[in-house]
């Protein structure tokens, strides 16, 4: 998972403002946002594989889980179908971070089995069979951030881009505007 | 977010939120850098002082040291002279020599100059002296005694006793003893405790002793520069400190006496004040019980307590001066060297400050004083015939605290007595507003007729008040019900008109009569403009049958009851323009507020006479209903007695009211009705001839019996039955047989008979009036 953050300045105050002068700049602004997240989302969704990263992983849930696991939950199920509906996309404010940042926009990886093939062996390597279980991912598939920190990493530059290029353009439209109507 | 999730931001941006958020930190960062500072600051105070304290130890510490060290160093200059003869350049090689050997072995030179001392003195020579101390330093290492210990036994080996050595462990054998070979005594010592004090010396204990030794020196070497300052101290504390102190004390000493003199006899004339003050208060107590109570109030409060502080002060002044003095003492001990310096300075700068705090006291003392003095001279209190004595005035205190008791007692009882008697006053003042001159004003009786009269006055007072206050009620309900009338009128008159039926109506719902409504139906009209024109008052006179005059009156007394009551200018108006007194005006307010119609408050001559004929009518009606005979028919005259009555004769008598309209005969005003006031009757009664024709009619309290309808009195001398002939059983007679036995000779026995019988059948339940038991 990269730590490098991409700030743009001013993405809500600009839509706020461009909203009162020109509404479809406004939309086109939130549209191209809108649709890196969502090939994002798409993206991390195509991260998921079909079948069980290991053949182990079953895909149901137990029925008698073992209490000491998950909270008594057991191990989770893989179902890449409800690991994928558990990948979104939004673009709630959220929280106020360490660096005074707001997120614009983000994706969730929702579901427990999403969240264990995303971030397994981020922080330690794991003991025993889990050792075994983070090589084999590591193997399979790629180190830690395998689904939507992959696309993020991968897709980062493109997608910065292009809402860059979205926001000059929608502040340029809104600077026209005031200027307008300054008269 | 769900739990658990990892979010992955994609995009992000400084909002609004963050910038709040970020200036929060930023002032939470501030309040955290003002308390790092003032953390930071109070620290650097607390080290600064604590430097400071160090300081001052180091520097009191080096001092005290270097006192001693030159107190050792001269000891042992004056003892090596004295035993060795050594030269001056010796005994400053000796203290350099002592210098080095505490700084190499640990053992502090105060220690080592009495040891070497002692061996220089027993040997005769500062160089054996020498030798034998390291000696004296081996056994105190080697014995683990001190080195005074050891130097004693060295110095007794010296002598020819061993034994203090063999104690300490050498090995001295019986013939080395016995042999008396010092030398080889020193030698065997000397092998036995060899390099033992040298030894001692690196261990870590004595390690720091030599460390200790060495600041020791430094802090006796700054003590030693700072010497000469202090001795120039001292100079200045006994040639000009002490000197001054002794002749300000030989100066202001009698002052001082002067002043506890002064004070004491302040005292004492101020106690005597007290005591004169309020004897001659207890004894006009009656007259001055309030300036005592004022007097103790504030006087004794505030002025004796602010003096009682002042000498509280100055006992507490001269308590001072004598534990300064002592440090006075001590100070002067110090100058001449039986006590520290630091000791020394104290105690003469407590003694300033104690001579600076007297004299402050003591001037607020003085201060107080002139204070009391001024005030006795403004109470005007001579103190010229008091002739006694301290001892006297002391007898005389509890005295004077029972005085005062009582004065306070008396106090409130003559608050009291006080109440009653301008109570007293005033029902005397009242009783002499109502001509009545009290003969004696301390008469108990006549006293207490005031007070009732008082009592009296106000409870009549009180009743004039709630009278006052129910009449305003009444009138306001009077309004109130003037005001719904006028709205009843306002409503009855919306066509423009009044009919009979509309008159009815009102009277009911008004509870008056007819004519009232009329009447006032009339009045209410005229005066609504608020003005009376002459016109309205002649329509209203006629249709009152009144006089102009009277209808005018009736008006603006109407006009004046318009809210209810009459004001006294109101009052006062009416009566002077009506020639009338205030009671008759009120009489007339009374009538026309309560709806007395004006031909009832002023009526025509003949009214009186109609009105018996009227009554009559009523009679006869009344006798025709209860004989059951039909009114419809005329009815003819008894033929037993009386005169026919008049044709045309009704049982009733109708007072029909015409509509009027606008523009009619008698319209007042846009709504004013016309009223057609009551005729009295159009036949040919007379008065006269309807008394005659009453005189004329059967009287029938005699009894007796009527065959035809007939025109008569009855019940005229009292309760009578009218019973009819053919209905006698019915009506609750009964027939009573009575049966005489025997022979009956004369009235009374006949009588007697008749009454056993009628007792006889009450008894058997028959009713029996008891008239007829009369019989």
């Amino acid at each position: 998972m990269a730590n490098e953050v991409v700030v743009i300045s001013g993405i809500k105050e600009t839509t706020a403002a461009l909203k009162k002068f020109d509404k479809d700049a406004a939309r086109r602004l939130n549209k191209v946002i809108n649709d890196e997240l969502r090939l994002a989302e798409n993206a991390a969704k195509e991260q998921i594989p079909d079948k069980p990263p290991m053949s182990g992983w079953r895909s149901v849930a137990p029925k008698n889980p073992r209490k000491t696991t998950r909270g008594g939950e057991g191990w989770p199920a893989w179902d890449p179908q409800a690991i994928r509906q558990g990948i979104i996309k939004t673009r709630s404010e959220g929280r106020v971070r360490a660096d005074y940042t707001t997120s614009a926009g983000a994706l969730f990886n929702k579901t427990a089995s999403g969240v264990i093939f995303e971030v397994a062996g981020r922080r330690t390597p794991g003991q025993g069979t889990g050792r075994k279980m983070i090589g084999n991912l590591n193997d399979r598939f790629r180190k830690a951030s395998r689904g939507i920190w992959a696309v993020i990493d991968r897709d980062r530059p493109r997608i910065y881009a292009n809402i860059r290029s979205a926001m000059d353009d929608a502040q340029k439209t809104l600077k026209a505007n005031l200027n307008k109507e300054k008269g | 977010m769900a739990i658990g999730a990892v979010v992955a931001r994609i995009v992000t941006q400084y909002s609004d939120k963050g910038s709040k958020a970020a200036a929060r930190d930023i002032n939470k960062l501030g309040k955290s850098f003002d308390k790092f500072a003032g953390q930071v600051s109070k620290a650097f105070g607390l080290a600064a002082a604590a430097s400071a304290a160090f300081a001052i130890k180091i520097g009191v510490d080096s001092v005290k040291a270097a006192i001693a060290d030159e107190k050792s160093q001269t000891l042992l200059a004056n003892s090596l002279k004295n035993t060795t003869g050594a030269t001056d350049a010796a005994i400053a090689a000796t203290e350099l020599f002592i210098d080095q050997i505490q700084r190499t072995f640990g053992v502090v030179d105060d220690d080592l100059r009495p040891a070497l001392a002692k061996l220089s003195s027993v040997t005769s020579s500062l160089a054996d002296g020498q030798k034998l101390l390291g000696l004296a330093l081996d056994v105190s290492a080697g014995g683990s005694v001190d080195l005074g210990s050891a130097t004693n036994a060295v110095t007794k080996a010296l002598q020819g006793n061993y034994k203090a050595l063999r104690n300490l462990g050498v090995p001295i054998t019986d013939a080395m003893v016995k042999s008396k070979d010092l030398n080889a005594v020193l030698a065997l010592t000397a092998k036995t405790f060899a390099g033992a004090a040298a030894a001692r010396a690196n261990t870590f204990e004595f390690r720091m002793k030599r460390l200790a030794i060495a600041f020791d020196e430094a802090k006796e070497t700054l003590g030693t520069a700072l010497l000469p300052v202090l001795e120039e101290l001292f100079t200045v504390m006994i040639t000009k400190v002490i000197p001054a102190i002794q002749t300000f004390l030989n100066e202001n000493g009698n002052k001082l006496v002067a002043v506890m003199t002064q004070a004491i006899k302040a005292i004492v004339g101020f106690g005597f004040a007290i005591f004169k003050v309020f004897a001659f208060v207890a004894k006009h107590k009656e007259v001055f019980v309030t300036l005592g109570a004022i007097f103790a109030a504030t006087f004794v409060a505030s002025k004796v307590i602010a003096f009682v502080t002042a000498i509280q002060g100055l006992v507490k002044a001269y308590q001072a001066i004598r534990a300064a003095a002592i440090g006075a003492a001590a100070a002067q001990a110090a100058a001449t060297g039986g006590i520290s310096v630091a000791a020394a300075v104290a105690g003469v700068a407590a003694f300033t400050a104690t001579l600076g705090g007297l004299y402050l006291v003591t001037k607020k003392a003085n201060s107080e004083m002139n204070k009391l003095e001024s005030t006795g001279e403004d109470l005007e209190f001579s103190f010229d015939g008091l002739n006694g004595t301290t001892e006297d005035f002391m007898k005389s205190l509890s005295g004077l605290n029972i005085d005062l008791g009582k004065a306070g007692k008396n106090t409130k009882a003559l608050t009291a007595a006080d109440l009653k008697l301008i109570a007293t006053q005033k029902a005397l003042a009242a009783l002499r507003k109502f001509g009545i001159k009290p003969t004696n004003e301390t008469d108990p009786i006549q006293l207490e007729a005031a007070r009732l009269n008082l009592v009296k006055q106000a409870n009549l007072q009180e009743a004039e008040r709630v009278k006052a206050i129910l009449a305003n009620l009444e009138a306001q309900l009077k309004a109130n019900d003037a005001i719904k009338r006028y709205t009843d009128l306002l409503g009855v008159v919306a066509d423009s008109k009044i009919s009979p039926e509309e008159v009815i109506v009102l009277s009911q719902k008004w509870g008056i009569s007819k004519d009232a409504v009329i009447a006032y139906t009339g009045a209410i009209f005229a005066v609504n403009d608020g003005k009376i024109s002459t016109r309205e008052v002649g329509a209203l006179a006629t249709q009152w049958n009144v006089t102009t005059a009277q209808a005018q009156m009736y008006l603006e007394f109407f006009a004046a009851l318009n809210d209810g009551k009459l004001s006294d200018d109101e009052i006062n108006k009416l009566a002077t323009k009506w020639n009338l007194t205030n009671k008759e005006v009120a009489d007339y307010s009374k009538k026309i507020a309560d709806g007395v119609t004006p031909s009832a408050l002023w009526p025509a001559p003949g009214d009186a006479a109609a009105k018996s004929w009227k009554d009559a009518l009523d009679a006869l009606n009344k006798y025709v209903a209860a004989s059951g005979a039909k009114i419809e028919a005329p009815v003819t005259p008894a033929p037993v007695a009386g005169t026919p009555l008049p044709p045309g004769f009704k049982p009733e008598v109708v007072f029909p009211v015409s509509p009027i309209k606008p523009g009619d005969s008698g319209f007042i005003g846009p709504v004013a009705p016309k009223v057609t006031t009551p005729a009295p009757s159009t036949s040919n009664f007379t008065t006269q001839g309807l008394i005659n024709k009453l005189n004329r009619m059967p009287m029938l309290a005699d009894g007796g019996i009527v065959n035809s309808p007939t025109a008569a009195l009855i019940g005229e001398a009292g309760p009578e039955a009218v019973i009819p002939l053919n209905r006698m059983g019915s009506m609750g007679g009964s027939t009573l047989n009575i049966v005489v036995n025997g022979s009956v000779t004369s009235e009374g026995d006949l009588v007697n008979a008749i009454r056993n019988a009628i007792l006889q059948g009450q008894n058997n339940g028959q009713a029996i009036t008891k008239t007829a038991i009369q019989l």
